[in-house]
């Protein structure tokens, strides 16, 4: 973004950024740039914190009327904002124990749907509630998306739904809305989860997690390149990869 | 926090070792009284309309996205797991901060919002995005933007 920063500039256009990452403001000096200690994925901190949400802007939109440039950095003071568990959170979706077998994808499959039924109430009732969702990406309803996982923990995937998205593009998508699908479920009640917390449960406790999981190692020695990048870069955060000792 | 200290060593590796372009000339373009100026937001997060193209490998593109959109018709396609998404799925002002904006312009801290903005897929090199990003800036005075805000992932 540094870089694009750059190029708007030279055309004529005034830039300032909320930058996450200070030493690429200090290696690529945008013209102005507010470094935030937020987390990478909420520039603007924490989810509905309206006032952190219009500070960051205000400071990074001041910067504008400083004659202290070009390379103008300004640290924004560091609050947290969004990071720090929510020790009263109490997730409004509980599943039970399941397990992933791949050599029995049937009644994995079943497992799933049940988990499904589990989770789906919260989040319909998140939907209804904000008439908001990011799920949708692939192009299927959640049980299609299930089911095209399951094709691929079978090893034998089952054609694009699309036929302008190759099949293994199209898994990496299923396996964002299956996160998606999850992630807003667990966000239907009160309370401001950290990533960490909603992170752990969907990794350490569901099924779903564990169906990535799953996939992860069946792909990641992939003959094919493009799903053994995907199986070993894409589905699994890193961070919980390393979590989880895969 | 994104402290590198504070992340894992692989990805404050990846986000040290990660190579930056850097320039000889150093523009500066100094505008008029903020409360005047037409802002346009940019972010890297992979975002747009569900009706428009996903981004796809080392995408260099951008995807325009209406200032009115509704934040349900807004998804994400970027390729990268490694940054936190569940803020985005609760709110979209913590990535394309829509309904902040609209209240700066309100309120008369500037003067007013841009009819679109834009996205690009940070995982790209942004040296690949040169082309589009200068011609986005010609798509951006047509709108009387004079000002934009950058916002990363």
């Amino acid at each position: 973004m540094s870089a694009l920063a750059h190029y708007l500039e030279d055309e004529g256009l005034a830039t300032t950024i909320v930058g996450l990452v200070r030493l690429h403001s200090e290696k690529i000096k945008p013209p102005r740039s507010l470094w935030v200690e937020f987390e990478l994925g909420r520039p603007l901190g924490g989810p509905h914190d309206k006032k952190t949400q219009r500070a960051v802007l205000e400071s990074a939109l001041a910067l504008l009327e400083s004659d202290a440039g070009p390379g103008l950095l300004v640290d924004y003071p560091a609050d947290g904002s969004g990071t720090d568990p929510d020790p009263a959170w109490r997730n409004p979706v509980t599943v039970q124990p399941r397990t992933i077998d791949p050599n029995d994808i049937g009644g994995t499959l079943t497992q799933l749907l049940d988990e499904l039924a589990e989770v789906e109430p919260a989040y319909q009732r998140r939907l209804a509630d904000t008439g908001r969702t990011t799920f949708g990406v692939v192009g299927l309803e959640m049980r299609g998306v299930l089911t095209y996982l399951m094709s691929y923990l079978a090893g034998v995937p089952d054609p694009s739904p699309h036929p302008d998205m190759a099949p293994n593009l199209a898994m990496r998508f299923a396996a964002d809305d299956l996160k998606a699908f999850y992630l807003e479920a667990a966000t239907s009640g009160t309370g401001k989860p950290s990533s960490w917390q909603l992170g752990s449960w969907f990794w350490r406790e569901t099924a779903a997690g564990a169906l990535l999981v799953a996939l992860r190692a069946n792909t990641k020695n992939s003959d094919s390149k493009s799903l053994a990048r995907i199986g070993t870069v894409f589905l699994v955060p890193r961070i919980w990869v390393d979590e989880l000792g895969l | 926090m994104v402290v590198l200290s504070a992340l894992s060593d692989h990805l404050a590796k990846v986000l040290t070792d990660l190579d930056c372009p850097t320039f000889d000339e150093k523009p500066w373009i100094r505008g008029g009284a903020l409360n005047e100026r037409r802002v346009a937001m940019v972010s890297s997060a992979g975002i747009h309309l569900r009706s428009d193209r996903h981004f796809v490998g080392s995408d260099a593109g951008y995807r325009a996205i209406p200032n009115d959109a509704a934040a349900n018709d807004i998804i994400m396609t970027h390729v990268s797991p490694n940054y936190d998404r569940t803020a985005f799925i609760q709110d979209i002002n913590t990535v394309l901060p829509l309904d902040r904006m609209a209240e700066l312009a309100a309120d008369g801290v500037i003067g007013s919002v841009a009819s679109h903005h834009y996205s690009f897929m940070g995982a790209t090199d942004p040296r690949e995005m040169e082309a589009d990003a200068r011609a986005l800036a010609g798509r951006m005075k047509q709108d009387a933007v004079d000002t934009v805000l950058l916002v990363p992932v």
